[in-house]
């Protein structure tokens, strides 16, 4: 990557992609597990995902109204079926073998966490739309609250910690858009 | 194995028109096709009409599916075009801003009062 394009990236984002585990006050108890052998096995996965995470949404979004309705993203169940898609199939990709999926249920929110038995390490690429890839771990900043990664027994380990309610960083760039 | 709950899987199928060519998807648009959407792209740049995308099946995209088309809006850019996507699809449209591509987009939607 060019220098001026490296410049441009860090003033854009102004993020890398952390290393770190969540606190383990993030979680309470775990909600389910997968093994997510292949590119066809992301939609019955994220489909079993969705379907516990949105028997805890609200019955009706907070703020939405006929005029301007909530985005899509605000719920959380569509987060974490997106965050799923993203950080699963950038560990089919570029990670593996034994990618696996844990759910885990905390307070107020949900930890996502994708192992796979890959070496590679997580890096935020350059955020040009028209780039090739490089997208997924940039969505998985923007679409979660806080997210990393570790090394644990020979295996990255992504996360996600995902708040029921939208976090307020990716409301104001989805409205922005509408506005 | 799938079952009802598991949502249709994602397609992708390509029309030649006499002066466009459409790109239908629907279902999951993600790396499941992805095979699918690298032969969708080459054939439809290789007819050499403008490309209009009809998303209105779609259930669920991901980066995949959107960077595809990002690529493709970007090649008409390049021949001085803007590519359509035959809307509405809420999903698409706030995975597209949050990527900062939105702006290589012409919306048609179908519905009343949408972007035309």
């Amino acid at each position: 990557m060019h220098a001026a394009s490296r410049e441009r990236v860090a003033k854009e984002a102004d993020i890398t992609f952390p290393r770190g585990n969540p606190e383990p006050a993030a979680v309470h108890h775990r909600a389910g597990w997968w093994d997510v052998a292949d590119a066809r096995a992301l939609g019955p996965v994220r489909h079993a995902i969705t379907a516990i995470v949105s028997a805890h949404d609200p019955a009706s979004p907070p703020s939405g109204s006929r005029e301007q309705p909530d985005p899509v993203l605000a719920c959380a169940h569509e987060r974490l079926g997106l965050l799923f898609n993203e950080i699963a199939g950038n560990a089919l990709r570029h990670g593996g073998p034994d990618v696996r999926a844990d759910l885990a249920r905390g307070d107020d929110g949900w930890l996502l966490t994708v192992r796979d038995g890959g070496d590679g390490v997580p890096s935020l690429q350059e955020q040009e739309p028209t780039a090739a890839g490089g997208h997924g771990l940039h969505l998985v900043l923007a679409l979660s609250d806080r997210a990393g990664w570790y090394r644990e027994d020979g295996e990255k380990v992504v996360w996600a910690d995902v708040r029921d309610d939208a976090p307020a960083h990716l409301l104001s760039r989805l409205r922005s858009h509408a506005d | 194995m799938t079952s009802a709950t598991d949502g249709p899987a994602g397609d992708v199928t390509v029309l030649f028109e006499a002066d466009h060519t459409l790109i239908l998807l629907s279902g999951a648009v993600d790396l499941a096709v992805a095979d699918d959407l690298e032969q969708a792209g080459r054939d439809a740049v290789d007819a050499g009409t403008p490309i209009v995308a009809d998303v209105r099946r779609v259930d669920m995209v991901d980066s995949v599916g959107a960077s595809f088309l990002v690529r493709l809006a970007a090649s008409a850019r390049d021949g001085g075009r803007t590519m359509v996507l035959r809307g509405p699809s809420p999903r698409l449209d706030e995975l597209l801003t949050l990527m900062g591509a939105q702006q290589l987009f012409r919306w048609q939607d179908d519905t009343p009062g949408g972007q035309t």
